[in-house]
């Protein structure tokens, strides 16, 4: 119990440094959710740094090499002795002026299904498959022989999944490091984070009805739901992804470069969480890159992509060059037409992406609002052409499948692309939160609500 | 607020997903949590992962911690799960690290001259042994795990 404190806390406060050297400020829950995403993935940086250097990735070494970095990021407040500012990043602000009951009551539906997920999570020890013969068995070996290059590879016992990158079995071995018994609070941790960003995110440009719906909607996900308990990398993946797309959102809205700072960092996060998230960062490049084309200001198109492709490529060496395998021997290089595997790829998008067992109604509502929206669809055209080149992409990756080498099309687009779905979600949900008629059905709403109160009273 | 939670429910109950979700994930899970709220390691690993758990954490007590364990091919058929059991080279490994596991048909892999040890299911196993090492068990149980000895080690 206190090994796996210590561990957060000292997550919780690289998290912070970091916010405070980027200057970036928020409320308290995306200070807080930012804080984690990003404490966590710089502890799994962190221990990529002492793998390439030589180090051990030992606690005492990992104790050092954190505290070292967290001074580096404070060390422009602590010249200058100015530590009032601090506060500001974990002060929490009630303003219950800025909430109605509505908006309270779906809230608390939300608050009680992430508590129910946690305390799921925190009873089961980890038994799903992937985890077992993968992220968390990873985890113990990198524990026990302190480097990411553990005997399992030359064994044969590390499996598809010892090649993923770090990210996951990183921050499961960074708490058996520390001394903790499990490791499973690191997906109620993204969970949090991802129903606090998308929120919080969420509630910036529509009515805190809106915003809570569409966040009921996300955590209520049944498919997703059920990964806020498991040790798996979908999620966190997902949301870092997710991350990686507001605050581009949120740059295009508001032009602080701190955004894109953010959104370059999370979507790298991803793809050091999953490779093949490496498709959304593509995407988001691209629309990056059709924003600054009107201006011809590209620096920020430059930095935001090396951020965010940076942790891909540096894995992908790491593999050859260390581990001796390449997650790329699982597709086809060469380019072919075959419209047998379209066909069953398509069939298999229409079955998931409309079960309602796995992601509720959430694409029904989205196509509906575009529907609805269509004439508008302009306005938050970022999102739109992200999803479109995402999905494009994406898919693109399961038809260039290996099958000699991988489990065949059926089993791949049934357990693979499933989970990947979760990538959607938050951003179509945006889209959905973020449409003019939504925002002019939700007034309408607060506005009856607010008579009737009145009239009440 | 009466209101909004009725709204929440109807959304619920309309849609299957989200009933699904509500009984089969969240109240069945704190109905279980509830009602056993201190079980151990063991017992919660036995609920979920039934005789595999058990087989596997038997050939851990019985194999010492050098051993390197010739496991049955995937296409022997028995009583554990294919995937997510003990039938699984990798999934055994989660639970008897540091030991070495290898299938017996990894014709490539060098672990598998070393074998110390040999993982019997549904009695795959003893012709294995007979016929690499010419020893030969009287005694067939069909789930175990037996030390190999060879006379030049």
């Amino acid at each position: 119990m206190i090994a796996a404190l210590f561990a957060l806390v000292y997550l919780y406060l690289l998290g912070y440094a970091f916010l405070i050297f980027i200057q970036f400020k928020d409320n308290f829950p995306v200070n807080f959710a930012l804080a984690g995403l990003t404490g966590m993935g710089l502890t799994t940086i962190l221990m990529f740094v002492l793998e390439v250097i030589g180090f051990a990735i030992s606690p005492l070494n990992m104790i050092l090499v954190g505290m070292l970095v967290i001074v580096l990021f404070l060390y422009r407040d602590l010249r200058r002795k100015n530590f009032s500012h601090w506060q500001n990043y974990v002060k929490i602000r009630l303003d219950w002026r800025n909430w109605n009951s509505m908006e309270l009551s779906i809230m608390l539906v939300v608050a009680f299904l992430w508590l129910a997920s946690f305390v799921k999570n925190m009873y089961w020890p980890v038994q799903a498959y992937d985890s077992v013969a993968g992220y968390d068995l990873m985890a113990k070996v990198i524990s026990v022989e302190q480097t990411l290059n553990v005997s399992l590879h030359r064994f044969k016992l590390a499996g598809a999944r010892g090649i993923y990158p770090p990210q996951i079995e990183g921050i499961f071995a960074f708490f058996y490091l520390m001394g903790s018994p499990s490791a499973k609070i690191v997906n109620s941790l993204f969970f949090l984070s991802l129903i606090l960003l998308f929120y919080n995110i969420c509630k910036k440009w529509t009515t805190g009805t809106a915003a809570a719906f569409f966040t009921l909607l996300l955590v209520m996900t049944p498919e997703m739901w059920a990964h806020g308990s498991l040790s798996l990398t979908n999620l966190p993946a997902a949301t870092f992804g997710a991350g990686g797309v507001l605050f581009l959102y949120l740059w295009w809205k508001e032009q602080q470069s701190v955004h894109l700072v953010l959104s370059g960092l999370c979507l790298g996060l991803n793809t050091w969480t999953r490779s093949d998230g490496v498709a959304f960062n593509l995407a988001a490049a691209i629309v990056l890159f059709f924003i600054v084309m009107h201006k011809r200001h590209f620096l920020p198109w430059l930095y935001h992509s090396l951020l965010s492709f940076l942790p891909f490529v540096l894995w992908q060496i790491y593999l050859k060059i260390a581990i001796h395998a390449e997650s790329t021997e699982r597709f086809r290089h060469e380019l072919f037409w075959d419209p047998k595997l379209l066909n069953t790829i398509f069939n298999y998008l229409k079955v998931l992406f409309f079960n309602t067992s796995l992601y509720g109604v959430v694409f029904y509502i989205f196509i509906a609002l575009f529907l609805i929206n269509i004439r508008y669809f302009k306005q938050n055209w970022p999102l739109l052409l992200y999803l479109f080149l995402s999905f494009i992409f994406y898919t693109i990756i399961y038809y260039q499948l290996n099958p000699e080498v991988q489990d065949s099309i059926h089993t791949m687009m049934r357990t693979s692309y499933k989970r990947a779905i979760f990538y959607y979600i938050p951003v179509v949900l945006l889209y959905s939160a973020l449409s003019p008629q939504t925002l002019r059905f939700f007034n309408w709403v607060e506005v009856k609500y607010q008579r009737a109160i009145l009239g009440r009273s | 607020m009466l209101f909004t939670f009725l709204g929440i429910y109807l959304l619920i109950v309309g849609v299957n997903g989200y009933k699904f979700l509500w009984t089969r994930y969240v109240f069945s899970n704190l109905e279980v949590i509830r009602k056993y709220p201190y079980l151990s390691y063991d017992e919660k690993m036995r609920i979920k992962l039934h005789r595999d758990y058990d087989f596997v954490m038997y050939v851990k007590r019985n194999t010492p911690d050098s051993a390197v364990i010739v496991m049955p091919p995937l296409s022997v058929k028995s009583i554990f799960r294919k995937n997510n059991g003990a039938r699984s080279k990798l999934w055994d490994e989660y639970f008897l690290y540091p030991r070495k596991l290898v299938y017996a048909d990894e014709k490539n892999n060098p672990l598998l001259e070393k074998g110390t040890h040999i993982m019997i299911m549904n009695t795959w196993g003893y012709d294995y042994l007979e016929k690499k090492y010419g020893i030969k068990y009287t005694r067939r149980d069909p789930y175990t795990v037996l030390p190999i000895k060879v006379e030049k080690r």
